[in-house]
C-alpha cells in the first residue's frame, strides 16, 4: 500500500458514514447471493473455452457530443460494442449493435469476423439464447434481458470462443 | 476506440505482491457475517485469490464477503438505482471470475474491482435510455426490503448524517462514499476510479468533510464532535 493509504489517516466521520450506509443503503442480499453464485454460472464454460475476447470498443463509453442522446454512438446511432483479442485484434472480432425492443428487452445484431462460427450463444445470469450465424458471419438475437451478458461462438472446432462480460 | 488497459494493468506487476494486511479500521459489519461467523482474522488476500482460482468455493465466498460492499458502493456512488447497481455488481464479479487466472498481483484486486465497477457503471449510465430514480439527493431511501426493525435502527444520528450528506455536491458525495466504504483503496486507486488527480484527493476530501460538518452542526461549528476542522491530517494535502 502507498503512504497515502487513506486508512492511515482515517477520519472518524468516515466510519460514521460507513455505518450509515450499512443501515440506509445496505447491499441487498440477492446481490451478494448473485456474486457468490458466479463461479457456478461460468464453471460450465471453462472446459469449452478457447479464449476470451475482450471488449475493445463500446460507443457507450465514448464522449457524447452535445445534442446527441446519451447511450447512442458518436453519430447518434445505436450502441455498438466490439469484442476481440487485445493482443491480436485481427484474429477474431465480433461487432454487436445493441438495440432496445419496445418491451424493454434488447435486440443484438452482429457480425463475426472471420466467418467460421455457425452458432452464437448469448449467456446471461438467467440462462442462454442460441441463434445461428449465417455464412457471412451475421447474427441476430431478440429478447435479450438487460444486465450482464457474454457471447459464445460455436463451430470453430471443439472449443468455443467466449467474450468477456459486459453490462447491456 | 476504447483500448483495454485492464489486462495490462492486472498482469503488469510481476513483482511479489505486498501482503495486504487487514486494516484495523475496516468495519465490514454484516458482510463478514455472510457465513455467520462474525469478525475473524482475515486470511491473506493472496491466499483467497489462489484458492478461488483453484475452485475453492469458500475462498470465492470470502472474496465476495470482503469486497461486495466496495463494488456496491462504487455502483451506488454513480447514482445507479438498485436494479442497475445489482447488474453492475454481477458483471463485475463475472469479470473477476473470468480473469482470476490472470491476476498476478492480489494487492491490485480492490482497485481492479473498483475500476471495473466504475466502467460498468458508466456503461449503464450511457446505455440505459430509461430514467433512473435517484434516491441520493432527497430523503433517505432505505432498502425497500428492509422491515420496521431497520427503520428503528436509523437513529437520529444517521438521519441527521444522511440529510447532511445528501446536501453535499455530487462530487463530494461520491468521494466520501468511496472513502468511507472502501478503505482498502489507496488514494491512487480512488483517484483513478473517480477521475480525480491524486494530488487533489486530500484537499477535496478536506473540503467535503468540512462541508459535511458544517451541515451537521450549523450553529455549533467548532467541530468538537469530530476533532475539529484544524485537526492535523498527517500526510494529506
Amino acid at each position: 500500500m502507498s503512504d497515502e493509504d487513506p486508512a492511515v489517516d482515517r477520519d472518524p466521520v468516515l466510519d460514521e458514514l460507513a455505518a450509515m450506509f450499512d443501515v440506509l443503503d445496505p447491499i441487498p442480499d440477492h446481490v451478494v447471493a448473485s456474486a457468490v453464485a458466479v463461479p457456478s454460472i461460468i464453471a460450465a464454460w471453462h472446459d469449452l473455452d478457447a479464449g476470451l475476447l475482450d471488449v475493445l470498443a463500446d460507443t457507450a463509453l465514448q464522449p457524447v457530443p452535445a445534442g446527441v442522446r446519451a447511450g447512442a454512438g458518436p453519430s447518434g446511432g445505436p450502441r455498438l460494442v466490439t469484442f476481440g483479442f487485445t493482443a491480436d485484434p485481427e484474429a477474431c472480432s465480433v461487432e454487436v449493435e445493441v438495440g432496445v425492443e419496445p418491451s424493454g428487452t434488447l435486440r443484438l445484431i452482429g457480425l463475426v469476423v472471420p466467418t467460421g462460427p455457425d452458432e452464437l450463444e448469448v449467456r446471461h445470469p438467467g440462462g442462454r439464447l442460441r441463434v445461428p450465424v449465417d455464412e457471412l458471419g451475421r447474427f441476430r438475437v431478440a429478447g435479450v434481458p438487460s444486465g450482464p451478458l457474454s457471447l459464445v461462438l460455436h463451430g470453430m472446432g471443439e472449443r468455443a470462443t467466449t467474450t468477456d462480460w459486459i453490462t447491456v | 476506440m476504447i483500448v483495454n488497459l485492464r489486462e495490462n494493468w492486472l498482469t503488469a506487476g510481476a513483482a511479489p505482491a505486498p501482503d495486504l494486511a487487514p486494516s484495523p479500521v475496516l468495519s465490514m459489519g454484516s458482510l463478514v457475517d455472510i457465513r455467520g461467523e462474525g469478525p475473524v482474522d482475515k486470511p491473506p488476500l493472496g491466499d483467497l485469490v489462489a484458492g478461488a482460482r483453484a475452485g475453492d468455493e469458500q475462498a470465492w465466498r470470502d472474496l465476495v464477503g470482503r469486497f461486495a460492499r466496495l463494488v456496491w458502493s462504487v455502483a451506488r456512488s454513480h447514482r445507479l438505482d438498485h436494479a442497475d447497481a445489482a447488474d453492475v455488481c454481477q458483471t463485475t464479479w463475472l469479470r473477476l471470475a473470468e480473469h482470476l487466472h490472470t491476476l498476478r498481483d492480489p494487492s491490485r484486486l480492490p482497485g481492479w474491482l473498483a475500476t471495473t465497477a466504475r466502467r460498468e457503471s458508466l456503461r449503464v449510465i450511457a446505455g440505459r435510455r430509461r430514467e433512473t430514480p435517484d434516491p441520493l439527493p432527497g430523503e433517505p431511501d432505505p432498502d425497500p426490503a428492509a422491515g420496521p426493525e431497520t427503520m428503528v435502527l436509523i437513529g437520529d444520528r444517521d438521519s441527521r448524517l444522511w440529510t447532511a450528506f445528501a446536501g453535499l455536491p455530487e462530487r463530494c458525495q461520491q468521494l466520501l462514499r468511496i472513502l468511507s466504504t472502501a478503505p482498502e483503496l489507496s488514494y491512487h486507486e480512488v483517484g483513478s476510479v473517480l477521475g480525480i488527480p491524486i494530488g487533489s484527493i486530500g484537499p477535496t476530501r478536506g473540503r467535503c468533510l468540512e462541508n459535511l460538518r458544517r451541515r451537521l452542526n450549523p450553529s455549533d461549528f467548532t467541530g468538537a464532535d469530530f476533532g475539529g476542522p484544524d485537526r492535523p491530517r498527517g500526510s494529506l494535502v
